[in-house]
């Protein structure tokens, strides 16, 4: 589900080669856990040019969730806006509703892209590493196991 | 879709939608000159405030709820606290109209110990607040509700406050939504 204050949203490829995206589902919907490939892409121009796109490796779940920052005193606006993409080996069928604060980093990552600097923040067991490409002017950040 | 920050007062409560923490010497959300919190000869307390993030009813999936600082703005003789336990349980402000406010932790239900807000809870140490019910997520919405635990707040003066108005601070909530 796309929001009016979204930057970026996420699209997932299927088992059978079918793309969904935020446009259609939310990550917590059962159709995604046939995800193999997901990518966090921007918008439009305006968005911070950057992708994060990850292979799903056979026995891990992908977790999405958008971080936001709200000043008590600014009812209208964000004040920073954060896409996260997260995989942990396992099979969780609360993906959607777990609080990923509280779920251990053992076997998985949790990247973050910060759309207040454009920066990306990687947190990671050692069997993931990322690359990043530069493509037509988007930087890509792709996350891999090792 | 529209995520605000409630402030609760009275005995039902009333929930208001609030853009200024106003602390004052009675139980309102007013953000004005009337009631202000007095300047004591020792130690004297604004009285406490309840807050909670608010959302309108929608498909979206909460998580992960937490509140911060936007700096510390460093004030002479007033501290803003924070107590240490958030919960689904409110009570309502007490204390003196235009004296002091009953200093919360002896006198909250729900507090039993507070923290200096600005000087401790960050954009790098941020204080988990909880769910409303305590589950791990919530939502979709079928309605506008809370949707974090309530908050606590409480200003403490001493002698040494500059008076009239202080600088203001800033509030951040930080929260997950299931993308």
């Amino acid at each position: 589900m796309l929001h009016p204050f979204d930057t970026h949203f996420w699209l997932a490829k299927l088992t059978d080669g079918q793309w969904i995206s935020a446009e259609d589902y939310s990550s917590a919907d059962p159709i995604f856990a046939r995800a193999v490939k997901v990518r966090i892409e921007p918008l439009s121009m305006a968005s911070i040019q950057a992708i994060l796109e990850a292979e799903i490796p056979p026995g891990y779940t992908t977790f999405l969730r958008t971080d936001i920052h709200r000043d008590l005193a600014d009812l209208e606006n964000i004040a920073k806006l954060g896409y996260i993409m997260a995989l942990e080996r396992g099979l969780f069928p609360d993906r959607g509703t777990l609080n990923l604060s509280e779920l251990p980093l053992e076997d998985g990552f949790r990247a973050e892209l910060c759309c207040w600097n454009g920066d990306v923040a990687f947190d990671s067991s050692s069997n993931f590493r990322y690359e990043i490409n530069n493509v037509a002017g988007i930087d890509i950040y792709k996350f891999i196991m090792k | 879709m529209a995520v605000v920050t409630k402030e609760y007062n009275g005995a039902g409560p009333t929930a208001t939608t609030i853009t200024h923490l106003k602390h004052r010497s009675d139980d309102k959300y007013d953000n004005d000159a009337t009631n202000p919190v007095p300047k004591p000869t020792v130690t004297g307390y604004g009285w406490w405030k309840t807050v909670g993030l608010y959302a309108d009813a929608g498909a979206d999936i909460y998580s992960d709820i937490k509140i911060y600082g936007g700096g510390d703005p460093a004030w002479t003789g007033a501290t803003l606290y924070i107590g240490d336990e958030t919960s689904d349980t409110y009570q309502q402000a007490t204390g003196t109209i235009d004296g002091s406010g009953d200093e919360i932790v002896a006198n909250h239900s729900q507090v039993t110990a507070k923290t200096s807000f600005f000087a401790t809870y960050t954009n790098v140490n941020m204080k988990a607040v909880g769910l409303n019910g305590g589950g791990a997520s919530l939502g979709p919405l079928g309605a506008p509700q809370r949707v974090s635990k309530y908050v606590f707040f409480q200003m403490t003066v001493t002698s040494s406050v500059v008076a009239g108005s202080l600088s203001n601070g800033t509030i951040y909530w930080r929260y997950s939504i299931t993308s």
